[in-house]
This record gives C-alpha cells, sequence and structure tokens, in this order.
C-alpha cells in the first residue's frame, strides 16, 4: 500500500494538481457561488472539491481538456449541494431513501428515446442539480457507484438510492412533458 | 405503445435489452453533457471571474498546502485541530470517570472486606455496631459506617449459602463481557491516547455508516523519525464504562495478514479495518481503532450512526408512503 501512495504522490501528480488549481480555482468558485449564493461558502465548496480531486486524480488525462472542466464542474457542484444539504440541516431526510426497490414502478427507459431527446433536454435543465450531478457522474464521467461515493464521501448503496430518486424525478418531468406535448 | 415496447424486449430477450441499455445510457451521456455545456457557456472566463471575487487569506493558505502536499497534509492539519477538541474533552470525561469510579470502588471494597491492617479492631467495632444498631443510627456519621459493617457481621456469622453465591458471582470472569451475541475481553489497556505530539491516529469519520464495509485510519507522523506501526490493528467496543477487544471473525483473521509498516517523518499513512470481519452491535455507544505504534497504544475513537436504522425502516415505509414528496422536502 505504501508503494501503491507513494507511486500517486509523485511529483508529476502534485504539478498536475498545482495546475488544474490554477487553472479551474476560479471557474469553481464560480459554479459554487451560483448554486450557493455566499462567496465565503463557495470558497468552502471549492476547497472541498480539489481536497476530493487529489484522491482521484488519476480521472483527469488533459488538464486543459473540456472533459475536465465538465468533471471540475460535477464535483464542485455536488460539494455545493452537499453544503446546501448541512446548511439546511437535511442531511438526515435526505439520507433516507424514498424509492421502493420495485423496478416495475421505474419506466424512464420508456421515455429515454430519440424521439424525446428535446423533452429530456428540457427537463434535464429544470432538474434540480442535487439530482443532475448524480446522472452526470454515472453517465457523463462514467464512473462506478463505488467511485460516485468516494466523491461523494458516501456509502455506494446510499448513492444508489440517490441515483433511484433523481431518476423517479426524471422520470416524472418527462411523464409531464410528453403529456403537455401530447395535450398541445 | 409502452406495452408494445415491453412486449418487444421480451420478446427479443437479453441480446436487445443490452442494446437499448446502451443506447439509452449514451443517449443520457449527451442530453446531460449537453445541458452541462449550455451551463459552461454561460461561466465567464477566468480572468473576468478574478476580477469579481479575490479568493480569502484562509482559503489561499489551505489551498497552498493542498497544492504542496496533494491534499495530505490538509488531512493532517484538519485532524491536529480535530485532535485538540475531541481529546481535551475524552481526556476530561476519563479522567472525570476514573475520579468517580476509583472513589465507587473504594468504598465498595473497604465495605466489603475493610480497611486493610484494620483487624481485630475492626471486627470488633462491627459486633459493636451489631449489636446497638438503633443506637448506631442516632447520628448521620454513625449511619455510614454501621451499615456496611453489619454486611460485614453478617458475613461473619458464616451464612453457608450467602457465602456460596458470593463465591458464585466471583467466578464470572470480570475481564469479559456479553457483546453482540458472544463475549468479549477487556482491553489491556483502558485509557489510550488518540496521539502526542509527534504521533496522530484519527478515523475518516467519527461517525460511520451502518453500511460502511471498513472504517479507515490515518496514522501521521510529525516528528522527525521514521515510526513503525503494525498493521493488526484492534477493534475496541466500550461497554459499561470500559474498553473490550471484539475478536475478528476467523475470515475476518485471514484477509488481513498482519505487518509491520515504516512511516517516514511527516508522512501520514491509511489503514483500514474491513468491518467484515467482525460481529458487530451498532447500538454500542462507541468503538476504537487500537493502533500499536513502536510498542504504544492509540486509540482512534468512532460510533456508527442511528440514523442507518431508520433507513432500513424507511426502506421498508416507502412502499406504502408518496416518496416523491420526502424527497422534495430533502433537497428544497
Amino acid at each position: 500500500m505504501l508503494l501503491y501512495l507513494s507511486m500517486l504522490d509523485t511529483q508529476e501528480e502534485k504539478d498536475k494538481f498545482t495546475e488544474i488549481y490554477q487553472q479551474y480555482r476560479h471557474f469553481c468558485w464560480y459554479v459554487a457561488n451560483q448554486l450557493l449564493g455566499d462567496a465565503h461558502l463557495a470558497e468552502d465548496a471549492v476547497q472541498d472539491a480539489f481536497l476530493a480531486l487529489t484522491r482521484h486524480l488519476d480521472k483527469v488525462e488533459d488538464v486543459e481538456s473540456p472533459r475536465t472542466r465538465k468533471f471540475l464542474m460535477t464535483i464542485v457542484k455536488s460539494k455545493a449541494v452537499d453544503i446546501l444539504r448541512k446548511q439546511h440541516g437535511e442531511t438526515s431526510v435526505d439520507e433516507l431513501p424514498v424509492e421502493p426497490a420495485d423496478p416495475g414502478q421505474d419506466v424512464l427507459d420508456h421515455y429515454i428515446t430519440k424521439e424525446n431527446y428535446n423533452h429530456l433536454i428540457s427537463c434535464i435543465l429544470e432538474l434540480d442539480e442535487a439530482y443532475r450531478v448524480i446522472f452526470e457522474y454515472k453517465f457523463v464521467h462514467q464512473l462506478q457507484d463505488r467511485e460516485i461515493a468516494e466523491l461523494l464521501d458516501i456509502t455506494p448503496k446510499l448513492v444508489n438510492v440517490r441515483y433511484f430518486r433523481a431518476r423517479k424525478k426524471l422520470q416524472q418531468m418527462l411523464e409531464k412533458e410528453v403529456a403537455g406535448r401530447a395535450g398541445r | 405503445m409502452r406495452d408494445d415496447k415491453r412486449a418487444d424486449g421480451s420478446r427479443n430477450g437479453n441480446g436487445y435489452r443490452e442494446k437499448r441499455e446502451a443506447l439509452q445510457s449514451e443517449l443520457l451521456a449527451d442530453a446531460f453533457g449537453a445541458c452541462m455545456e449550455e451551463q459552461l457557456s454561460f461561466i465567464p472566463p477566468e480572468r473576468e471571474i478574478a476580477r469579481m471575487h479575490v479568493f480569502s487569506e484562509r482559503f489561499q493558505n489551505a489551498m497552498e498546502e493542498l497544492c504542496r502536499t496533494n491534499g495530505r497534509l490538509k488531512k493532517r492539519e484538519l485532524s491536529r485541530r480535530e485532535f485538540i477538541f475531541g481529546f481535551n474533552r475524552i481526556a476530561a470525561s476519563l479522567l472525570l470517570m476514573l475520579v468517580i469510579g476509583g472513589a465507587c470502588v473504594g468504598t465498595y471494597l473497604i465495605a466489603e472486606h475493610g480497611l486493610p491492617g484494620a483487624g481485630r479492631d475492626g471486627s470488633a467495632e462491627t459486633a459493636e455496631a451489631t449489636e446497638a444498631p438503633e443506637e448506631a443510627q442516632s447520628t448521620g456519621a454513625a449511619e455510614d459506617t454501621a451499615a456496611p459493617e453489619e454486611e460485614t457481621a453478617a458475613e461473619s456469622m458464616g451464612d453457608a449459602e450467602s457465602a456460596a453465591t458470593t463465591d458464585a458471582a466471583a467466578q464470572v470472569d470480570p475481564e469479559e463481557a456479553a457483546f453482540a451475541g458472544g463475549t468479549v475481553r477487556l482491553a489491556d489497556e483502558q485509557e489510550l491516547p488518540a496521539g502526542t505530539g509527534e504521533i496522530r491516529t484519527l478515523v475518516s469519520s467519527p461517525v460511520l455508516d451502518r453500511e460502511a464495509e471498513s472504517v479507515k485510519i490515518t496514522i501521521g507522523n510529525l516528528s522527525e523519525e521514521t515510526i513503525t506501526y503494525r498493521t493488526d490493528i484492534e477493534l475496541q467496543v466500550y461497554l459499561d464504562g470500559a474498553w473490550y477487544v471484539v475478536p475478528g471473525t476467523e475470515e475476518g483473521a485471514a484477509a488481513q495478514e498482519p505487518r509491520t509498516v515504516e512511516l517516514e517523518a511527516g508522512m501520514a499513512q491509511d489503514e483500514e479495518i474491513l468491518l467484515s470481519g467482525y460481529t458487530l452491535d451498532f447500538e454500542a455507544e462507541k468503538y476504537r481503532a487500537a493502533v500499536n505504534v513502536d510498542g504504544s497504544f492509540f486509540g482512534a475513537e468512532f460510533r456508527f450512526e442511528t440514523l442507518e436504522e431508520g433507513l432500513e425502516e424507511a426502506l421498508e415505509g416507502t412502499l406504502e408512503g408518496n416518496p416523491d414528496d420526502a424527497g422534495q422536502q430533502a433537497l428544497q
């Protein structure tokens, strides 16, 4: 394990981390501040995000790439969401899973079609950030539940719970959106 | 239409389903990616944001440190702060408990066995007290001494049944306690510091999820010299005011082969205790990981959150309730 850690803690890793920080710190702060509306809390979110990033530097291939920018945006958004949760003292409620593990109720797949793509986009744009980040981690950044759990500092089981909750929310929004189109 | 699609899916089997899932994942990735692009397009360039906000000194210092150490020293600094708060409170509590416990034990032992070297005089006093209990009760001070002396007198009368009961009680090993359907042995060392000025031990989270598979312990070497520690970290549980060693299961012992690790000066190292290797009681007040560093033991305390009990109940309860309302409340 020591060998593994010492490999991770190379000068190259440190340089990479510093480069990412220098390049994206203001960007991260801006993203966090948009969600939190508080400059100092946004700094806390940025700090949390970079701390999480230190353990996942391997996922950043090219510092300059748009992919890295997106990855940082998701991390900092998720950290800002965490701060919002703590601020409102809702952590305990949030941790409660509200979705029964009934695949029969999950019909989101039926709405995820090319025909519904524009509806999907408009629903995502309205989707709460707390839900969006889970989708982003899973689909845009292609992370496993275990990896997401590490980044969010929660258990993989809880990641799954949040994912099902997010799916349900998106499904409801799409149902409404598609029904609205049919009505028109 | 939905039913038609379901029917199609079942007809074409797993291959079709997998292909469809892959397509949907791709579609979701595209859609979420596009939405992220849109979000990004509204974000001004770094230089412009830099003019909008100047980072606080606290933030800059913290980030400089984070950059310098790639997150390592940062963790250690947090540990130090938490250590000072936590350790002072624990030390004060332990001291108070020890004083009270010592006083109680001392009183009990004197009551049971009398003062050492008090021999015959004590017996005489006992006899006196037995003969005139009413007289002894006449003053408060006398009352305090009379009661235990009465007990001593009763013992000296040689009640065989009473003696047998006392013997049986004495046979119950005070070094053991019942825990999680088994027994646990009293820990050799009850008072373990979380660290010293040169060595720190800390768990990743003072409160663990009940689903946690492992507990991570960070061992920090703040000294100028290399230290060594053992990886066979002992898990201990706090029961009725004392620490007991939680025995590992056979599988757990096989999975974690103990070894000695060298930790260089200024370095921190994480170790994990796999919780699957133990039979645990999540309701126990607290646990600690006892780490042997250079022959001295250090204890990093944690407990399991009570919240997760609610988590399990809620999983069942959601089949009846309206889940989305709760989810909305949680996020708003």
